[in-house]
Parts: structure tokens; C-alpha cells; sequence
């Protein structure tokens, strides 16, 4: 203890620099996976929060909600096969007019019932099962556009009208903002004239039906078209970057403590006894790591605030912790590497030795 | 009568060298009294700094015994061997090798650390050896701000900060010129005497040798007591 915080303390600006770089390497890993992670999020949340246990769609779709069409008879003979209340569940594109003066927005609706469909995490206004006719609940993002509470929305479409009653929060489906709509106010635009269902939701014990997949809610994300494939490859980058800031870390503390070699020989010479030179590493190390792993949580933390909502971006207690967890370990095997050094440097060599 | 401080009995120190062992050291025995300051010359690759490290508890001898303040230290484990030197040697090295990080004050203290002393102890003989060495207007001085000479000082103020029996001191004068390498050696010399500790000096600079009491050749791992130098500050004639 004494030997790590008089050495931190005299050579400041060395240990400055080096948590500075550890700084920007932890920075540099939980942006670039909370930035990853945003990305998945922003194209799958509101599948993830999908309301129900189970998720109903046809063979041909193999999972994927949008791929999947069900007819009013289909639909029929699903809810018949289960005991539970069901709700359908209708996936459309479509764009809302701007106000005057300003941009289209680009959206998706959810239709459902309302009745049987579960309440959904509002921050402002009504919830699902209490909107009327003519309302619907959107996403947080359309406040960014200026829309507010009981405003008008105009499907472009379609021409129809209809209230914002409710906002709810991280309901976005492949980038765009989810609009919740009861299926029978059919805001939506249809091809033809019926309308096309993409599947059935309902909450209970898992239930196979002959000619349709029952899936969860992660499974349906995993089979969203493309998901798997964007997140392959940003595993493959997350672990390389993992891999290579680990790397980089563990060797500097290695090569930090290499430097010392001499040093610690005349500690030796002195009597100092391997433990007392590892504790005072490993003190090093801890605080070293600890610090900068707090800078950079912080710096990160900030930086989630000042990103424009266009940029998702997700971060979680788990990754944070999980990260500043390996990065510990890995960097206390680094100098420990180089601990095996110091138990095996000769405190002869300090001896009869000008450097 | 004196104290016998150090006594080695037929020392041989050997190393492996490819087939053949090498013989650094070849039976030497000696002793060496409390208040004993005694010098080593010999020609390069002697074996001076071998048998500093086998009296020093950083080699074990391959024969013989080492007795260092009664207790036969040949035989033991590293870990003993580290808290011998931590509580009963003092080493004085060729540079002084100070911890860059710490000041003066603090490199005398962590000696302390080593072997646990007291916190005051410690702090009062720290206060006694810095007056002694006339350190104390440079207490809270880092190394790379001191002269050659002062650091050197310091090196000697940390050998006996854990008040060991026995001092080693190998080339402590050679990175300094001659009046400040002289006054290095005079410090040691006023330490042993007033503190009654026993000290080998490895040196090559003959002119030193007037301030021990006892100068030994040493040639091909073999000891020889020069005789004509036994008389205190006699000036040694082998001069080439
Ligand atoms: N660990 C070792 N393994 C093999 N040979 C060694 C080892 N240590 C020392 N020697 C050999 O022992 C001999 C004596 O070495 P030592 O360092 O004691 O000489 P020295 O008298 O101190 O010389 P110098 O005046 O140059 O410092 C040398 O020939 C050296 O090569
Ligand atoms: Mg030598």
C-alpha cells in the first residue's frame, strides 16, 4: 500500500496517462456495445415487449411476424383452439402527415384488440384497454416531432384522423416508431379490401396448433428477418473488441510492472518479501482499474444523455459490471504474469550492479 | 573480549557451467568481530561479490557453514534467508539504488515496513541516522534531486535503519569520485565504530583501505589475509 500510492502519487502524470488510456479503452467498449446493443434494440424492442406468453403466425413464415398472414377465418379457428382470449396482432407501415411546415413521419402500427391485449408501460396518458375509437397510443419519439397529448395524427394514406391518447416508451419495430391502434378502427391501410392479420397473441401455457408455429416473444425477434445476421456480426465485432482491449490492457500492466524488475531486486535485497512487493502491485492494479472503469462508466453515462434520440443506444448494469469485472481480472493476470517475474527476480543481480 | 559477529567455515560456493561445475569460492573461512571493519580487494571475477551474497543471506554455499550472529544460516529456506536480511543485514550497493519514488525520509521508513517495527521506533531512528549523516536538511527530497555523494548517504542510512549485526557494502564508492567516495566510506567506518556493528567492503580502490581495520585479498575464490595492513591506517604497499 505504501510503496503503490507514494509511486501514483510521484509520478502523476505517468499514471494519469495510463488510466487515461484505460479510460478511453472501456469507454471505447461499452459505447461501441451500447451502440450495438441500440441498434438490435431500436429493430426489435417492441417485439420483445410484446404484450402475451405466446405469439401464433403461419408454417410459411417460419416466426418472422411480418412474413406471416392470417385471414378472418384463420383467425377464427385459432382463437377457437385456444382457451385463452386472444388478441390479433397486425404489423403496418404507414406515414402520418406532417403539420405545416414540417416532415413526414415514417411509423409502424400495432394493431390489437384493446380488450384482451395486455397493458403496454405508458409514461403519459391513457393505457391500452382504455382508449376509445378514434385513439391510439405512440411512441415517445413523436414528441421529438412536437406532437403532444390529444393532438391529431393524419394517416397519409388513408386520410384517417386519430387522437393521441397515450405515450409509450422503446416501441420501435426495424427503426420506426410503433403507433398502438385498435384493429377495428382500421386506421391502418389494407391491400385490397380485408384486412390481413400477421398473427395472435395470447397469455397461457404454450399450446401447438396444427398448421401454425407458437412461438415466445425472443424467438419471433430471433427470427425477425435479417436479426440474426446483424447480430452475428455484431458479436464478432463486440468480441473482437473485447479481445483486443483486453489484450491491450493486460499487457501494459505487464510491461508496467516489468519495467520495475530492478527495483523490486533491491526491495529483495532489502528483505522486502514477495508478497509484500505483490501486494503493493495488485493495490496498483485495483486502483488503477477501479478509477478509470468509474471515469469511463461516467463519461458513457453522459454521453447516453447527449445523443440525439436518432442515435439508439442501449447500455446495461450487467454489461457495465460484467466489463469492469473481466477487465479487472484480466489485468490483475496481466501484472500477475509479471508478478511470477518478481518472485523469480534475483535480488543478487541488484548487488555488485551500476545501472 | 569481542564478539565474533560473523564466522564462516570452509566455504565453497560452486555453479554448474555447462558439464563441469565452476568453484568461485574455495574453502574460506573467516571471522569477523563487532566493531570490525573489514575490507575486500581482489582482481574482477575473484569472487568478491560472490561471498557477499553467500555472508548476506542471498546465496546459499554449497559447503560450509555461515554463523551470523550465532545462528548458522547456510541451511536455510528462502523465506528465511529474506527475513534474515530484512532484520540482520544491511547491504550498501555500487549505486545506490534508492526507490526513484520516494524521499529521503521515506526511504529509511520503509526499511521499518519489512520487519514490522513500531511506527515510532522507526521514526526516531530514521531522526538519529538522518542527524548522523547529515541528511537533514534534505529530508523530504527525492533522489534525482540529491548529489551522488548524498545518495550514497542515504544508501547507508538504509542499510542500518533495521539495526542489523552485519554490514555488506559491495563497491559502495565506484560511481563517485575520490573526496566524496572517501567521506562514504568514513561515514560507514564512524557507523560501525559507534554502533559496534561488524562490515565487509568490497572495493578496488586501495586508497580506501586505510580506513579499515583488516584488508583481505581475494584470488581465484581463495582468501588472503594481507598481512601488513592489520595495523590500522597503515597505507597497503601491493599497490601496482
Ligand atoms: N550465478 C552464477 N552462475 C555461474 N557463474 C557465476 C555466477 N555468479 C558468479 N559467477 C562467476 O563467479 C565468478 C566470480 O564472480 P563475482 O561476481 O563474485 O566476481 P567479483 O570478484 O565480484 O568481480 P568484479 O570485481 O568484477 O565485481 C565470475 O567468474 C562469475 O562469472
Ligand atoms: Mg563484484
Amino acid at each position: 500500500m505504501f510503496l503503490a500510492l507514494k509511486e501514483m502519487k510521484r509520478a502523476k502524470l505517468r499514471y494519469i496517462l495510463l488510466s487515461l488510456i484505460m479510460i478511453s479503452i472501456l469507454f471505447l467498449v461499452f459505447f461501441m456495445t451500447g451502440l450495438a446493443n441500440g441498434l438490435s434494440f431500436a429493430d426489435s424492442s417492441s417485439l420483445q415487449k410484446i404484450k402475451g406468453d405466446y405469439i401464433v403466425t403461419n408454417k410459411e413464415a417460419e416466426g418472422a411476424v411480418i412474413n406471416s398472414e392470417l385471414s378472418k377465418e384463420q383467425l377464427k379457428e385459432i382463437s377457437n383452439s385456444l382457451e385463452e382470449p386472444t388478441s390479433p396482432l397486425a404489423l403496418t407501415m404507414s406515414t402520418i402527415a406532417g403539420k405545416t411546415n414540417q416532415k413526414d413521419t415514417d411509423m409502424i402500427y400495432f394493431s390489437v384488440d384493446p380488450e384482451h391485449y395486455g397493458d403496454l408501460n405508458i409514461t403519459e396518458g391513457k393505457n391500452i384497454s382504455d382508449i376509445t375509437d378514434k385513439e391510439v397510443l405512440v411512441n415517445k419519439s413523436f414528441k421529438e416531432d412536437g406532437y403532444e397529448l390529444n393532438d391529431q395524427l393524419v394517416d397519409e394514406s388513408t386520410g384517417e384522423t386519430m387522437t393521441i391518447a397515450g405515450f409509450i416508451e422503446n416501441q420501435t419495430y426495424s427503426f420506426l416508431p410503433v403507433v398502438y391502434s385498435d384493429i377495428d378502427s382500421e386506421f391502418q391501410p389494407t391491400q385490397g379490401s380485408e384486412i390481413m392479420y400477421n398473427a395472435i397473441v395470447y397469455n397461457g401455457p404454450k399450446m401447438d396448433i396444427k398448421g401454425y408455429d407458437t412461438s415466445t416473444n425472443d424467438e419471433i425477434v430471433q427470427s425477425m428477418p435479417g436479426y440474426s445476421e446483424t447480430q452475428g456480426s455484431f458479436n464478432v465485432m463486440k468480441a473482437f473488441m473485447f479481445i483486443i482491449s483486453a489484450f491491450v490492457s493486460t499487457v501494459f500492466f505487464y510491461v508496467l510492472t516489468i519495467q520495475k524488475t530492478n527495483q523490486f531486486g533491491i526491495l529483495k535485497a532489502m528483505g522486502a518479501t514477495t508478497s509484500y512487493i505483490s501486494t503493493s502491485i495488485v493495490t496498483q492494479v485495483l486502483l488503477l482499474t477501479l478509477i478509470s472503469l468509474s471515469v469511463s462508466v461516467l463519461a458513457v453515462a453522459g454521453m447516453a444523455q447527449v445523443l440525439p434520440e436518432g442515435i439508439p443506444f442501449q447500455a446495461s448494469v450487467s454489461l457495465v459490471l460484467g466489463t469492469g469485472a473481466l477487465f479487472i481480472i484480466l489485468n490483475l493476470a496481466g501484472s500477475l504474469l509479471s508478478l511470477y517475474k518478481v518472485t523469480k527476480i534475483d535480488p543478487l543481480e541488484a548487488i555488485g550492479r551500476s545501472e | 573480549m569481542l564478539k565474533e559477529t560473523l564466522t564462516l567455515q570452509h566455504i565453497s560456493k560452486s555453479f554448474p557451467d555447462g558439464d563441469r561445475t565452476l568453484t568461485v569460492l574455495d574453502d574460506i573461512s573467516l571471522a569477523v568481530k563487532e566493531g570490525e571493519f573489514v575490507a575486500i580487494i581482489g582482481p574482477s571475477g575473484s569472487g568478491k561479490s560472490t561471498l557477499l551474497s553467500v555472508i548476506g543471506a542471498l546465496l546459499t554455499p554449497t559447503n560450509g557453514k555461515v554463523v551470523l550472529d550465532g545462528e548458522d544460516i547456510s541451511d536455510f529456506k528462502p523465506a528465511q534467508l529474506t527475513a534474515t536480511r530484512a532484520s540482520n543485514i544491511g547491504f550498501i550497493f555500487q549505486s545506490p539504488n534508492l526507490i526513484p519514488y520516494l524521499t529521503v525520509k521515506n526511504q529509511l521508513l520503509l526499511v521499518g515496513k519489512f520487519n514490522h517495527t513500531n511506527k515510532r521506533a522507526n521514526l526516531s531512528k530514521m531522526n538519529e541516522l538522518v542527524q548522523e549523516l547529515g541528511l537533514q536538511h534534505r529530508l523530504n527530497n527525492y533522489p534525482n534531486s540529491l548529489s551522488g555523494g548524498e545518495k550514497q548517504r542515504v544508501a547507508i542510512g538504509r542499510a542500518f535503519m533495521n539495526n542489523p549485526n552485519i554490514i555488506l557494502a559491495d563497491e559502495p564508492t565506484a560511481s563517485l569520485d575520490y573526496e566524496r567516495g572517501r567521506t562514504v566510506v568514513e561515514k560507514i567506518a564512524d557507523e560501525v565504530k559507534s554502533r559496534r556493528k561488524a562490515a565487509i567492503m568490497v572495493t578496488h580502490d586501495e586508497r580506501m583501505l586505510d580506513v579499515c581495520d583488516r584488508v583481505l585479498h581475494i584470488e581465484d575464490g581463495k582468501l588472503i589475509e594481507d598481512k601488513s595492513s592489520q595495523i590500522k591506517n597503515h597505507p597497503t604497499p601491493c599497490q601496482t
